[in-house]
């Protein structure tokens, strides 16, 4: 059974903010059916979707890849992570639609050079900082530090996601109509680093059969989008470890979540944006 | 699997308000990871809770075996059968003890040999029947009949399910104090079954909060072992084998999932009415 260390402390300043007492939140290791599938090592790179078929992943709805939640390395030394996730009851899209805002903001006694503590509670192990590039929205990329071994000591790598509209990789306005009035939502981006490096990410949250929205979502380490295409960028770093942290990471930050978000919410909908 | 195919219902259930539990919560595969579980065959049976061990089960909140789903042969020819459900926090505990008690009483139209719509609703696919031997209380066992191939067209098996107490089998106040001192309620009893053929499981599960919020169910069965004054003693008649196993773990794990999509709903419409309602 995982177990995890105690998250870092906080600074003094941090500790003063009201807003710390969602970073006591106790974190869980996954739960013990992903913890199962992780357990059993890398998949089988057969049962991965290929970065140039990322399109595949739009299935109709109740199908599934024969994989949906690992990591392997690619026989071209690019990785490969496959997640599945499903909503939970306590979340609503407004709650999910607010946080995903709020937290690229940083409150008014937030010191710089200590990192975001809005970021910081939804993975206490790992997350540091979280802002809009440009300070007002994401349409200039959103900018994250952090780790992905669970506080093991590793450097934190500054990076920025970049969204990208998929019309431009294979997707017509039809056929995005289409899929919005299945229930459907589509998100296509990449990540960059600051140090040498790529990420293709892909996501398909639809309605899940057995009730609520399930969300399967992809990321081809090595990758990334260029005039309508994806290039291999090969000084990408990437090893069987980081992929596992990765799959072990996002399944905890997303399990994570819900354990806090409601009652943030609640706490700091009303108040003003900088509140602590 | 043909679970999403539902049996025709007979006029007289088809009349009762009950059907539309029926009719209207479909049937849902398992989820894909689940699948992805079962996909890589049998586990290794030294993940497996020996029978021998079999209170081992009971852990406490937070603590989990290295394999919580999954099914494989024992040496000895018996079987092992690992299943794991989330029960998510809209779903109150509750009403699913509830309908576990209130599925034993058949509604008041039922029709006798057409089975107990209150079963059915459970697993449309495969349940039939389900009652107190005693007509009464569960004191005597519970009797039910039930096939485990999703509607594939296996014949249904009688079962009587009986009452074992843990504390025969070294479950000590000590433990007790463990487990509950980390939030989890302790069931002294278990059943083990019997069949209309010969051939006998020994079954625990542990329904406990979830460290992710909710509950969360963790069954096992010991295929081929039953509890005697005691003692567990093996019964080499009981068939079994992969293929049994595998779908052993499918059918209990559609159905507890099944479960979770109408329980509040039947609930909030059955728990004031007669015992008997229709």
């Amino acid at each position: 059974m995982m177990v995890l260390p105690k998250p870092p402390k906080l600074s003094p300043e941090e500790k003063k903010m009201p807003l710390s007492k969602y970073y006591d939140v106790p974190v869980s290791p996954p739960d013990p059916l992903r913890q199962q599938l992780i357990d059993a090592g890398p998949i089988n790179p057969a049962d991965a979707i290929r970065p140039e078929n990322f399109l595949d992943l739009l299935m109709p709805p109740g199908v599934y890849n024969k994989v949906e939640h690992g990591y392997c390395m690619m026989p071209d030394g690019s990785g490969y992570i496959a997640l599945y996730q499903r909503s939970d009851p306590r979340i609503s899209d407004e709650m999910m639609g607010w946080y995903m805002r709020w937290m690229n903001f940083h409150s008014k006694s937030m010191v710089p050079g200590q990192g975001n503590l809005r970021y910081k509670i939804w993975m206490p192990l790992d997350h540091i900082d979280h802002s809009y590039v440009n300070g007002k929205d994401r349409s200039d990329g959103i900018s994250t530090l952090e780790t992905l071994d669970l506080g093991a000591g590793s450097k934190p790598i500054a990076s920025i996601h970049h969204r990208i509209d998929v019309k431009d990789y294979g997707l017509s306005e039809e056929q995005i109509k289409a899929y919005a009035a299945m229930g459907y939502s589509i998100r296509i981006a990449w990540e960059s680093f600051e140090i040498p490096g790529s990420h293709f990410c892909f996501d398909v949250t639809r309605p899940c059969p057995l009730g609520g929205m399930e969300t399967l979502s992809r990321e081809w380490i090595g990758w990334r989008p260029a005039d309508g295409s994806l290039v291999r960028d090969e000084e990408t770093p990437v090893d069987e470890e980081y992929l596992r942290n990765i799959v072990i990471h996002n399944t905890i930050e997303h399990a994570h979540l819900p354990k806090f978000l409601p009652k943030l919410y609640e706490e700091y909908k009303d108040q003003p944006l900088d509140a602590d | 699997m043909s679970y999403s195919t539902l049996p025709e219902l007979f006029p007289e259930e088809k009349a009762m308000p009950l059907s539309k539990y029926y009719y209207n919560y479909p049937m849902n595969d398992l989820g894909p990871i689940e699948k992805q579980i079962l996909a890589a065959g049998p586990m290794n049976p030294e993940k497996a809770i020996k029978p021998e061990d079999f209170l081992d089960l009971y852990k406490p909140c937070g603590e989990y075996d290295e394999v919580e789903m999954g099914y494989c042969m024992f040496e000895d020819g018996s079987g092992y059968v690992a299943t794991y459900t989330r029960i998510p926090p809209n779903v109150d505990l509750k009403k699913m003890y509830w309908y576990l008690g209130w599925l034993n009483t058949r509604p008041q139209s039922s029709v006798l040999g057409h089975g107990n719509l209150r079963y059915k609703i459970w697993n449309p696919a495969d349940h039939w029947d389900h009652h107190y031997v005693n007509w009464t209380d569960g004191s005597n066992g519970i009797f039910t009949t039930e096939s485990l191939d999703l509607g594939e067209g296996e014949r249904k098996y009688d079962t009587i399910r009986h009452n074992y107490n843990l504390r025969d089998f070294g479950l000590s106040d000590e433990r007790i104090k463990e487990l509950t001192d980390s939030g989890c309620k302790v069931k002294e009893t278990a059943g083990w079954e019997t069949f209309d053929i010969p051939g006998v499981h020994l079954t625990l599960a542990q329904i406990r909060p979830c460290p992710l919020g909710g509950y969360e169910r963790r069954g096992r069965e010991w295929i081929g072992w039953r509890p005697l004054g005691g003692e567990l003693i093996r019964d080499p008649r009981t068939h079994c084998d992969n293929d049994y196993l595998k779908k052993v773990v499918i059918h209990t794990m559609i159905e507890w999932n099944h479960m979770l999509t109408f329980v509040n709903d039947l609930y909030d419409e059955y728990h004031d009415q007669p015992i008997d309602a229709d």
